[in-house]
C-alpha cells in the first residue's frame, strides 16, 4: 500500500492543504487550543513503541506507558508536531523476548508504517532487531545499556541511556577506588545484558590487576540464590558486583540477607528501581548502583519532573517512564526539524541532536548512537536511593 | 554448608513433588497430561496472597485452608467443565484443553492481580533456625514440616477410607471400578479437585519463599514433570520422591559444579532418564494407558 509510506502521506496533505485554502479563501488557522483537531493537514505521524506489555517485566512496561503518553499527550495538546498528531502504535515485546521483540518491531514498520520506533528496551530484544530498523530505514530510540548495542555501525540506532561499557567501568572504578574492594565476586544474568556489562567489569578489574575470586550466573527466572551466596561466602569476598534484571536481583538481595551475608552488593542499574526495592525490602539498604534515575536526585530539571509527573499520575516518576518521558520528547523535536517525516530525514535530525535538556539528563549524539555521556552512583538507604556521586565519560 | 543446602534442596523439592503428586494422579485417573498443573498453583499463590493475605489480613492457618477449600471447588468446575465434556475424544483434545487452560489462566492473572509480582513474607517472615553453623529459612522448614503431614493425612485417606479407596480403584483400572459400583465420573472430579487441592497447598507455601508473578506456574510445571520422569511417570511416591531428588540435584549441583549449568544437569539428568531408564526409579517398565 504505497501510498499509506508516510513521505506520500506528507505530499498527500500538503496538496490538501493548499486545495482547501484555494477554496475557502481564508488564511489556514490553527486551532490550538483544540489540538488541532480543526486542521485537514494533520495527518497524524504515526510512531511505534516495542515494549514488555505482558510476562514478566510488565511492571516496566506500565511506567515506560506512562512516560511515553504523558510526552505525546503534552505535544498533541500543543497542536502535534509542525501540526501533525502523533498516533502511537504499541506491540508487546515480553521484555529480553528476541522472537516477541522481532515480531512487534516488524509489525510496527511494515503493517503500522511508523516512522520511528521507541523502544525494545531490553538488550537481548534491542540487537537482533537492529538489522530490522536498518532494512527498512527506520530510526530507533532504546535504553538498552548492552555495549554491543551501538558497536554494530549501524548508524538508524540511537541510545537514550548510558552505555554499559562506559558505566560498568565507572562503577567498578567506584567499587575499587571508594569502597576499597579487594576480594570480588562476580554474578549476572546469563542473557545479552549480562554477559556484555560483566565482560566490561572484568575488563575493567584487569586493568586495576584484580581477578575475581568467583564468578557465578543465573537466569531471569532463577528463583533461589542460596548455592550462590554460600559460595561468595565461602571465597571470602569482601564485595559482589552483579549484572542482572529487577526479579533476580531482588530476591538475591533478600536471601543474602536472611543468610547473613556481610559482603557489599554493587550493580547495574536494577538496584536503584523500584522494582528491586519492593522485592528486596529492608534487604535492598547499602546496595550501590550505577543508574540513571533516582527521586532524591537534587537537580532541579528532576525536580521539576516529579512534580509535573506526580500531578498527572499521583505517583512518583521512576527510570522507565522518566527515559521514555524524554525519548519521545528527543523524537518529536527530531521530527520537527526534520526536512521530512520519514525515516531517513528523521534519522539524519536525530543525530544533530546536541545539549538537549530532558527530565534525567542532557543528550548529545556521538558517532556510535550513545546520547548518554553521564550517570549517577547510588547507594540504598533507609529504602530510598540516595546520589554518592556523578560521575561523567571521560 | 551441606545442611544448608540440604534444607533448600529438600523443601524445593518438597514443593516439586506436591505439584508431580497432583499431576500423576489426575494422569493415573484418566490418562492426560495436565499442563495448566503449574498455573494452578500461580493461582493458589495469588488466591492465598492478595486476596486472603493483603486484602484481608487472615492469619495463616485460615488462609491455607481457605485456599485449599477454593482450589478444592476450582477443581471441580475445571473436571464438570474442561475434562467431562471431552471424556469420550481422543486423549489429545483433553490435554490440549489443559494447555488451554494454562494459557487463560496466566493471562486472566494479569487481568486480575495486574502485572506487578506480589511479595508475601509468610508466617515466618526472614526468620531462620540455626542448626550449627547452618541457617535454616523458616518457611523451608515450615514446607518439610507440611510435607509431612499432608503425606500421612494422604496415605490414611487413600487406605482408610472409603472415597479414599474408590479414588485408587479409579485410578487403576476405570473400567473394573465401574463395574463394581464405583460411581467413576464422580470420583474423578474428586481426584481433580484434590490434585488441585494439592496444587493449592504448594501455592500457598511456595508465594513467600519468591515472589507471587504470573508467570511462575511455568518453570515449576517444567520441574514437577521431569520429577514425575524421575520417579516413574504414574508412581505416586515415585513424584514425591522424584521432587525430592531433583531439588537436592539443584541445590548441590547449583553449589559444586557451576550455577551457569545447572539446568543443562538438570534436564540432561531427565533425557538420561529418559533414554536408558524410562521407567524412571520406581515404575514399570510397561505401562497401560488408563
Amino acid at each position: 500500500m504505497k501510498w499509506l509510506r508516510p513521505s506520500a502521506l506528507a505530499l498527500f496533505s500538503l496538496i490538501a492543504a493548499l486545495a482547501l485554502a484555494a477554496c475557502s479563501g481564508t488564511a489556514a488557522t490553527g486551532t490550538g487550543a483544540q489540538g488541532g483537531g480543526a486542521q485537514k493537514s494533520g495527518e497524524p505521524i504515526n510512531i511505534g513503541v516495542s515494549a514488555p506489555l505482558t510476562g514478566q517485566f510488565a511492571e516496566d512496561g506500565g511506567y515506560m506507558k506512562n512516560g511515553i503518553n504523558l510526552a505525546v499527550k503534552d505535544i498533541n495538546d500543543k497542536g502535534g508536531i509542525n501540526g501533525r498528531p502523533i498516533q502511537l502504535f504499541w506491540e508487546d515485546d515480553q521484555g529480553p523476548n528476541p522472537t516477541a521483540a522481532s515480531n512487534a518491531v516488524t509489525k510496527l514498520i511494515t503493517q503500522n508504517n511508523v516512522v520511528a520506533v521507541i523502544g525494545p528496551h531490553f538488550s537481548p530484544a534491542m540487537l537482533p532487531t537492529e538489522p530490522i530498523f536498518q532494512k527498512y530505514s527506520v530510526p530507533a530510540l532504546t535504553g538498552a545499556t548492552g555495549p554491543p548495542i551501538t558497536a554494530q555501525n549501524n548508524p538508524w540506532i540511537f541510545r537514550i541511556r548510558l552505555n554499559d561499557e562506559v558505566g560498568a567501568r565507572l562503577l567498578v572504578k567506584y567499587a575499587v577506588e571508594t569502597l576499597g574492594l579487594k576480594k570480588i565476586g562476580l554474578d549476572y544474568v546469563n542473557t545479552a545484558f549480562g554477559q556484555g556489562g560483566i565482560e566490561v567489569v572484568k575488563d575493567e578489574l584487569s586493568k586495576r590487576g584484580i581477578t575475581p575470586v568467583d564468578i557465578e550466573t543465573h537466569q531471569d527466572d532463577t528463583k533461589d540464590f542460596t548455592p550462590q551466596i554460600l559460595n561468595f561466602q565461602q571465597k571470602g569476598v569482601d564485595g559482589i558486583i552483579v549484572w542482572t534484571d529487577d526479579q533476580p536481583g531482588g530476591l538475591l538481595a533478600k536471601q543474602m540477607a536472611t543468610l547473613g551475608a556481610k559482603f557489599k552488593l554493587v550493580g547495574s542499574t536494577t538496584f536503584s528501581q523500584p522494582p528491586f526495592l519492593k522485592l528486596a525490602g529492608d534487604a535492598a539498604n547499602g546496595a550501590i548502583s550505577i543508574s540513571d534515575f533516582i527521586p532524591d536526585n537534587p537537580d532541579q530539571h528532576v525536580q521539576d519532573w516529579m512534580k509535573k509527573f506526580s500531578a498527572v499520575y499521583n505517583t512518583q516518576p521512576e527510570l522507565y517512564a522518566s527515559a521514555y518521558y524524554d525519548a519521545a520528547n528527543i523524537l518529536a523535536e527530531a521530527i520537527k526539524k526534520a526536512s521530512k517525516v520519514d525515516g531517513p530525514s528523521i534519522q539524519k535530525a536525530l543525530q544533530g541532536i546536541q545539549n538537549f535538556q530532558g527530565v534525567m539528563t542532557q543528550y548529545s549524539w556521538s558517532s556510535n548512537g550513545d546520547m548518554v555521556h553521564s550517570g549517577l552512583i547510588t547507594e540504598v538507604k533507609n529504602g530510598k536511593p540516595v546520589v554518592v556521586q556523578v560521575v561523567k565519560e571521560k | 554448608m551441606l545442611i544448608q543446602l540440604g534444607f533448600s534442596g529438600l523443601a524445593m523439592g518438597a514443593i516439586y513433588g506436591l505439584v508431580a503428586l497432583g499431576f500423576t494422579l489426575i494422569w493415573n485417573a484418566v490418562g492426560i497430561v495436565n499442563f495448566a498443573q503449574g498455573e494452578l498453583v500461580m493461582l493458589a499463590a495469588f488466591v492465598s496472597v492478595a486476596s486472603l493475605s493483603q486484602a484481608l489480613h487472615l492469619p495463616w492457618a485460615v488462609n491455607l485452608v481457605l485456599t485449599v477449600v477454593f482450589m478444592a471447588v476450582f477443581g471441580l468446575f475445571m473436571a464438570r467443565g474442561i475434562y467431562h465434556p471431552l471424556r469420550n475424544a481422543p486423549q489429545l483434545g483433553a490435554i490440549v484443553a489443559t494447555l488451554g487452560l494454562s494459557i487463560f489462566l496466566k493471562n486472566s492473572a494479569v487481568l486480575v492481580w495486574g502485572p506487578d509480582p506480589l511479595i508475601d513474607s509468610g508466617p515466618f517472615g526472614n526468620a531462620t533456625v540455626s542448626l550449627g553453623p547452618a541457617k535454616i529459612y523458616g518457611q523451608h522448614v515450615l514446607i518439610l514440616v507440611t510435607m509431612v503431614v499432608l503425606m500421612v493425612l494422604q496415605v490414611a485417606m487413600f487406605r482408610g477410607t472409603a472415597i479414599g479407596k474408590a479414588m485408587r480403584a479409579t485410578a487403576q483400572d476405570r473400567e473394573v471400578a465401574r463395574l463394581m459400583g464405583i460411581n467413576t465420573d464422580r470420583v474423578i472430579a474428586l481426584i481433580f479437585a484434590y490434585a488441585c487441592m494439592l496444587a493449592g497447598v504448594a501455592g500457598v507455601l511456595v508465594a513467600p519463599v519468591f515472589y507471587v508473578s504470573a508467570d511462575m506456574g511455568g518453570m515449576v510445571a517444567l520441574k514437577a514433570f521431569a520429577s514425575s520422569i524421575v520417579g516413574g511417570f504414574g508412581h505416586v511416591p515415585g513424584a514425591v520422591i522424584g521432587g525430592l531428588i531433583l531439588g537436592l540435584m539443584d541445590a548441590f549441583g547449583s553449589y559444586f559444579l557451576s550455577s551457569q549449568y545447572i539446568d543443562v544437569i538438570s534436564f540432561g539428568l531427565l533425557i538420561a532418564f529418559l533414554i536408558f531408564r524410562p521407567q524412571g526409579l520406581f515404575g514399570e517398565p510397561e505401562m497401560e494407558r488408563p
